[in-house]
Formats: C-alpha cells, sequence, structure tokens
C-alpha cells in the first residue's frame, strides 16, 4: 500500500462546510479522480480518510492535509495531485501530493494569519500588541470538560502585529492538539474586551502552516 | 450592515446559501446572456434531493447564452438577517440578485410551498401579483405537478407550464432570447408568443365567470392567442431525451445524496387516489442500456457509492432484473449499492431483495394505502392480504425486521371497519413473524403504521369527492388507536390539520390565490413544517378573502360541474376518470394497464401507441 499526503487550501466558497462536509466531498473527489484508493473495511466501505484538525466555520486553509492510501504501490504520487484538481470544487484547492514523512499523530503547532477589523492605524496595531504581550491573558476557554479560566499567554508560541489593507493582521504560532489546543478566536475576544476599537470587531482566520512539537515544520 | 460573510458566520446553514459546489455551473456574463433562476420553494436540502431540478439544471445549462441558476428558500434565520441587511434574494452560482434575471421559475411539488413562493419573491424584491409587472423581464413562471391545477396561483405567475419540461423548457427559453434580441418591451406580446407554445398557459389570458353558488360558470379566453384547452407536454422517447451527465455535488448534508436513476415515467396501475398515476401517463420505460450507460457515467462524474432506482412503483420495471444484473456487475466490485425505494408488495421476489441487500441494509416500506380488500379494492390498489403476507415472510426470512407500512385515512367510501382494518392488518404482518420457521432468532419484528389524510387532488377519480371533516377524521383515529393491541406496533400519525388547507388549494380555483396573498401576509410561510403551520392563520386569511374552505374541501363536486383545472387536457379524460369514480363506488377494480387497457385516453397524445399495452 503506498501512503499518500495530499495539501489542500480550503478557501472562497467552501470557507463555510464543516468538517464532515470537507470529508464528504474529499472522499467523492478522490473516487472522481479515480484513484485506486484503499476502502475501509465493514458493512458500508468508504475511502480511509485521515485529516489535519478541524477548521472552525469560516476560517480558511492554505495548507490542509488529507491522507489516503493507494493500493497500487507503484503509482506515481506526483500525478495524483493533477488527477485531484480536475475534479475538486473551487474552494478545495490541491496543491501537492507526497508520500508523508511524520505521522498526522505528530501535528502539535500551526501558524495562523488573523485579520482583525477594519481602518485600523498603527496605533491601534501598537495597542493591540502590548495587549497580547501581557504577562497574563485570561480567557474562559471551552474544552470537553467543560469551561474554565486558563491563562493563554504560555501558549501563544510567537506573535507579530502589523497593519495591511485597514486591518490588523496577527501572524502567530498556536498549539493545535490536545488539552491545550488554542482556537485563534480567543486572540481576537481579548482584543476586543480590553479595546473598545475591537469590540465586534470582524476576523478571518487563515490557518497557513503545520509544526511539529520541536517546531520542525511538518511534511 | 453586515456584509455577506458576516451574515454567513451568523446562520446556522451557511453551506446552504454559498454555492460553489463540484459541478455547480458558472458562466459568462455577456450581454446576449439570458439568466434564468430555477427556483425550489423549499430549503437547500430537500430541494438538491429532487431529480426534476437536477435535469432541468443541465438541460438549460447546455443551452448556448443561457445561464442557469439554483436558488432555495432560506430557512428563518437566513432571512431575518437577509432582511435586516438588504441582501435581496439571489442565485447560488453568480451571488446576483435574482430581481436582475429575465426568467424566473419555481417547481410545484407541494401546495404546501405556496407561501414559500411568495415570500421568496418578495425577498427578491418583486411585485407578488402579475399585474404590477409590467415589464417583460423577469419573466415569472411555474411547472410541475401542481402546475395541473394552476389556478390558485393564477394572480401570481406569467405564465405556467404544463407537462414535462425537457422538450418545453428549451422551446420558450428560445423564445424569450429572440424576443429580448430585439429589444422587445410589450409583455402582453411576449405572452402571445408564449401562449402559441404547446403546453404552456398564460392564466391572464381568461376570463371565469360564477355560478350563484359559487361554482364556475365559464371560463374563456379573452386573447386572440388563447387556445380553449391546453395539452400536457410529454417526452415521446424517454430513451432519447436528456438526462444530466453530471449534476451538483453537495457540500452539506441533503436529503437524498446519490445518483437518481429514473427508471420510468409513469405508472401502469391506476390507483384512483393518485395524481402523478393520472398525469405522468403513458408509462414510458427507459431500456436497460441506456439505463446501464447513464449509471455509470453519473458515477464517474459524481463519486457517489450508491444509485437509487427511481419512478412510482420500480418493480415493475418489465426488465428490471436485466437492468439490476447489469447494474450490479460493475457497482459491487466498485463499492457502490442500489436502492430501490419504491417496491411494490404484490411483485417483491427474494431475487429482488438479495440484490438490494448485498449491500446495505434499512427497513423495507410498502404501501397497502387501506386496511381491508374492499377498501383496496375502492381505491384500486390491486395488493391482497396474501401477497402481503407472503412479502413479510420473504423479508423476515431475509433477516429484516422493521416493515413500515403506509395508510391513508378518509378515503371516499370508508367505513368503520375499513379503518380498523389498518390495526388487522398490522397484527397479521405481526403473526406472520412468529410464523415464519426462519425468522432471525430471538429477535422480535416492528411494524409501524404509518396513517396520512386523504387529499383528493384534481386528474383522479376522486377529484369530485368530499373530504372527510376534521372530526370525522379524528373519530377514525381514535378508533384505529384503540384497536391496536400489539406493542409490535408502533403507531405513526401526525395530525396537522394541514390536509385541510392542502385540499383548499390542490382543487381552488382562482378566487382562492387572494386568500394565499392574505396568508403570507400574515406569516405564513413553510406550511409542509409542523413548526411553521397554523391552521388559525390560514382560516383567518380565508375569512378576511371572503373564501369558504368547505366549499372546496367537503363539498362533493357535481358531475357536470365545470372544475378549475378542466382546461387542462392531461391525456386522460374526464370521461375514464369518472367512470373510475363510478368503478369506486361499487368496489369494482380495474385492471392495470398491461393486463386490460382500460381506454384512459392517454394514448391520444403518443400517436394512439401505448408502452403499456405493447
Ligand atoms: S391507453 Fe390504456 S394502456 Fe395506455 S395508459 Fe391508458 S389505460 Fe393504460
Amino acid at each position: 500500500m503506498l501512503g499518500v499526503r495530499l495539501t489542500f487550501a480550503k478557501e472562497g466558497r467552501a470557507l463555510f462546510i464543516s468538517h464532515l462536509d470537507l470529508m464528504r466531498c474529499m472522499s467523492r473527489g478522490i473516487c472522481r479522480a479515480g484513484l485506486p484508493v484503499y476502502y475501509t473495511q465493514g458493512f458500508n466501505p468508504q475511502p480511509y480518510l485521515v485529516f489535519s484538525p478541524p477548521l472552525s466555520l469560516g476560517y480558511g486553509g492554505a495548507a490542509e492535509i488529507c491522507d489516503f492510501s493507494l493500493l497500487d504501490e507503484g503509482y506515481p504520487v506526483e500525478e495524483v495531485v493533477a488527477r485531484l484538481r480536475a475534479v475538486m470544487p473551487e474552494g478545495v484547492r490541491p496543491i501537492a501530493t507526497a508520500v508523508p514523512v511524520h505521522k498526522l499523530g505528530a501535528l502539535a503547532l500551526a501558524d495562523w494569519e488573523i485579520r482583525v477589523g477594519a481602518g485600523m492605524t498603527a496605533a491601534d496595531v501598537a495597542a493591540a500588541r502590548d495587549c497580547l504581550d501581557a504577562p497574563e491573558i485570561l480567557v474562559l476557554k471551552k474544552s470537553k470538560r467543560g469551561e474554565r479560566e486558563v491563562n493563554i499567554r504560555p501558549m501563544i508560541a510567537s506573535l507579530t502585529a502589523a497593519e495591511e489593507g485597514g486591518a490588523l493582521v496577527l501572524r502567530c504560532r498556536l498549539p493545535l492538539a490536545g488539552e491545550n489546543a488554542l482556537n485563534p478566536k480567543y486572540l481576537v475576544e481579548v482584543l476586543g474586551r480590553s479595546l473598545p476599537q475591537f469590540a465586534d470587531a470582524d476576523f478571518f482566520a487563515l490557518r497557513t502552516a503545520f509544526y511539529l512539537e520541536d517546531g520542525t515544520p511538518f511534511c | 450592515m453586515l456584509s455577506f460573510e458576516q451574515i454567513l458566520k451568523r446562520v446556522q446553514k451557511p453551506a446552504y446559501y454559498t454555492g460553489g459546489e463540484y459541478g455547480s455551473v458558472v458562466k459568462e456574463k455577456t450581454p446576449d446572456l439570458l439568466r434564468y433562476a430555477f427556483c425550489f420553494p423549499d430549503t437547500y436540502d430537500i430541494g438538491m434531493s429532487y431529480l426534476g431540478g437536477k435535469i432541468l439544471y443541465g438541460l438549460i445549462n447546455s443551452m448556448d447564452n443561457v445561464w442557469c441558476e439554483r436558488v432555495f428558500a432560506p430557512k428563518d434565520d437566513m432571512e431575518a438577517l437577509m432582511r435586516e441587511n438588504n441582501l435581496p434574494l439571489y442565485g447560488l452560482e453568480s451571488l446576483d440578485p435574482i430581481r436582475e434575471f429575465h426568467l424566473i421559475g419555481f417547481t410545484l411539488q407541494t401546495e404546501l410551498s405556496y407561501t414559500n413562493i411568495l415570500n421568496m419573491l418578495d425577498l427578491a424584491g418583486i411585485p407578488l401579483l402579475a399585474k404590477d409587472r409590467p415589464d417583460p423581464f423577469p419573466l415569472i413562471h411555474a411547472g410541475g405537478p401542481c402546475a395541473y391545477n394552476p389556478e390558485p396561483l393564477a394572480d401570481f405567475f406569467d405564465f405556467f407550464i404544463i407537462g414535462e419540461g425537457e422538450e418545453v423548457q428549451p422551446e420558450f427559453i428560445r423564445v424569450c432570447q429572440q424576443f429580448k434580441e430585439e429589444g422587445g418591451s410589450d409583455k402582453r406580446e411576449l405572452l402571445r408568443r408564449l401562449a402559441a407554445i404547446e403546453g404552456i398557459y398564460v392564466p391572464s389570458f381568461y376570463d371565469v365567470t360564477y355560478h350563484e353558488d359559487g361554482t364556475i360558470a365559464s371560463f374563456t379566453p379573452n386573447d386572440p392567442a388563447a387556445k380553449s384547452t391546453v395539452t400536457k407536454r410529454l417526452v415521446q422517447n424517454i430513451d432519447e431525451i436528456y438526462y444530466p451527465d453530471k449534476v451538483v455535488i453537495p457540500f452539506a448534508d441533503v436529503v437524498h445524496d446519490r445518483v437518481m436513476l429514473e427508471v420510468f415515467r409513469g405508472c401502469i396501475r391506476g390507483c384512483r387516489f393518485c395524481q402523478a398515476g393520472t398525469i405522468y401517463r403513458p408509462v414510458r420505460e427507459k431500456s436497460p442500456a441506456v439505463l446501464d450507460r447513464c449509471a455509470q457515467t453519473l458515477i464517474d462524474n459524481t463519486g457517489y457509492d450508491e444509485i437509487s432506482l427511481t419512478s412510482l412503483s420500480t418493480s415493475d420495471h418489465t426488465r428490471l432484473m436485466e437492468t439490476t444484473d447489469q447494474l450490479l456487475s460493475w457497482c459491487d466490485p466498485r463499492k457502490i449499492s442500489l436502492s430501490l425505494p419504491s417496491l411494490r408488495v404484490d411483485n417483491f421476489s427474494t431475487e429482488l431483495m438479495d440484490k438490494v441487500q448485498r449491500v446495505r441494509r434499512g427497513g423495507l416500506t410498502f404501501a397497502p394505502e387501506a386496511g381491508t380488500q374492499r377498501m383496496r379494492d375502492v381505491i384500486n390498489k390491486q395488493v391482497t392480504e396474501e401477497e402481503l403476507a407472503r412479502t413479510c415472510r420473504i423479508a423476515f426470512e431475509g433477516g429484516w425486521l422493521n416493515i413500515k407500512l403506509y395508510f391513508m385515512i378518509g378515503l371516499p367510501f370508508e367505513t368503520e371497519e375499513d379503518v380498523a382494518g389498518i390495526a388487522d392488518l398490522a397484527q397479521m404482518v405481526v403473526d406472520t413473524f412468529y410464523r415464519c420457521e426462519n425468522r432471525p432468532k430471538g429477535k422480535s419484528p416492528r411494524v409501524t403504521i404509518s396513517v396520512a389524510t386523504f387529499i383528493p387532488k384534481p386528474f383522479t377519480p376522486f377529484q369530485w369527492a368530499a373530504q372527510d371533516r376534521a372530526e370525522q377524521v379524528d373519530r377514525k383515529i381514535a378508533l384505529l388507536r384503540d384497536k391496536i393491541r400489539s406493542r409490535k406496533i408502533v403507531f405513526n400519525y401526525h395530525d396537522r390539520k394541514a390536509s385541510y388547507f392542502e385540499a383548499v388549494l390542490a382543487r381552488g380555483d382562482r378566487r382562492v390565490g387572494a386568500s394565499i396573498l392574505r396568508a403570507f401576509e400574515l406569516g405564513a410561510k413553510f406550511d409542509g413544517w409542523e413548526s411553521h403551520f397554523s391552521l388559525d392563520l390560514w382560516l383567518k386569511a380565508f375569512a378576511e378573502t371572503g373564501i369558504d374552505p368547505d366549499f372546496y374541501a367537503t363539498r362533493p363536486k357535481a358531475r357536470d360541474e365545470i372544475l378549475p383545472w378542466d382546461f387542462i387536457d392531461c391525456g386522460v379524460s374526464k370521461a375514464f376518470l369518472w367512470r373510475e369514480n363510478e368503478r369506486a363506488a361499487m368496489a369494482a377494480v380495474t385492471p392495470n394497464c398491461r393486463e386490460h387497457c382500460a381506454g384512459c385516453g392517454a394514448d391520444r397524445l403518443t400517436g394512439g401507441y401505448c408502452h403499456a399495452r405493447g
């Protein structure tokens, strides 16, 4: 069996589809592409696909991941992406296919680009940076075990702030998996709570890259 | 004001409103492009499951210089945000407001969607009444089964399409293209040209007068372009007619998300309550080779893993075994399952069951429709108790445990005995299980009885019949409930009181349009949803517009009465329907078309040849 890792973008009209919708879409696309894909066994066989962690509704992904296996060991992996490109809807855009190096389970961190608000000035950007630079940032964080107050400051691995086209653009690296996973919405929430110019500000979060625990780019 | 993205973030089902699905068609906006909005007056998940929509979408988009887009009814949360933020109803492909389009077509699948139509026009910013739209475009029209009595909607639509759309759609679109190219601006002139096309009905070209008792006195053309009779369109060669080779694949979960393969159109049976059984006559089958080719193309182009063989009664296809064998020969290795949703009790076989079962297993559904043999003879549903027992035995021995049985209550000539018979029949199915030698050991069966209130429909032998009053129905339901003894029987009855108003709309005339408008103004929409429907609201609307709902629903109609839909020739003659009505009164069975031609008249539209008789 041949493992294949597809990198794809989730964008445009597909921003608002759920993870389940995405899984269905990918599975059908792989069938349309006529790839000799490996199916799950059992009563209701489906192409066996594994994805990078779900994006919230409305978030984009510039380098999302879908792993699957081909039954034909000798299948040219590079060709897979071309075949998929021809049969995917515009918002789910195949970028590349390769043989996976790391295990999907080893995904630990993700880079995000978060665009917040409109009509922002340099002063607003500085204020935002200071706000997110505070030694302690407490938020009410939802998890499987309920809501609790957490200091998210130590979770932010890196963060820059800039003004681009009138929006505040935060680029940051946040934990992706497990108990500490941090949704970028919490950063926006903190800004909205602390600074009047960000109250009710709209935002768009784009996940741009994945890393291992030690910061090695995931591939 | 919120932006489109901001609105999407705030709704429950954003994927219903964004389009961009695989298979959706995008065309370049050139000046000679004719824009067409195909509107389904219900939500996305329901509309995207509708086969006719897929056919017409593909067909219209296969034409040059025409761009057909899909439009569905937004759910409450989306509608509120659209109104608050002045976002007019738009086409899912371009996201452009449909009021800028040339043609806006609605499909009429149920009377319960009529207020949704008005709501959608209102959301689009288009005047609801045809007389308030002086310009030729957007031209608003409708087709589909409910267009066989278009009269309640006569005030709103510019024209109706009576019959099957595949041939007539391109014809009238071309007329509109021509008119647009000429730079025409006289709407009446355009409607005249359209009225010349067979199957097109322009309601404003007719005047109706009434007798003192409220019945119709005359129905006459007021324009030389209008024909006195509008004859339905039907596809002559079903094997050669357009069938989509690809369809839009929704991102979101929809009701029917699979390849739908229409195996034939029409029905050989002649159930006396069934409108579809009349209006799609005569039956026309697709050949196994064509079906196999369509199925392969669609599976390749969609990536679906299921094919559903659809028709009014799939097991009546004369070459069904051959077709399923051919399909299974490649579906099995490709892990594609077959489903046959409409099976009959009387020709269900182990062989057929195996084919469906090979891949997936749910419950089995059958529709005896009535509880006693006498009542089944009245409605001409030719299913016997022995056949049902035999079928259930096959199913139980094959490992099925859940059987669902559909019934109607309030049928013409129904007695208490007939109602009680429903419980007896379900009990018989339960007993059959315990009498099966090879029944699944240690398990018990579950028999669900699903009961619907009968609604008399135009173009059926019961079109003259009175609908049961609510008290009568209540009494019958109580009686039936009381008769059910076994815990293995589940009784399903949703008393939505909606069937009463549905009956008014189904057999209404032009005057009922005012009530629909009033009901919409009072807030009616999604009348098919229990959460939204309010009978009180409708009663208020009827009262305020001077409509007596009983006149339409519970009053038996006289043989010589002019019915609002009499100007339509659907092939099947009124004389035949009356004959069938009389036979129903005698509980006399009329054999199916393959056994014996009953002379319904539908073969006039197919040059005297009828596939059913061979
Ligand atoms: S013409 Fe005869 S066989 Fe054909 S549909 Fe009518 S009754 Fe049936």
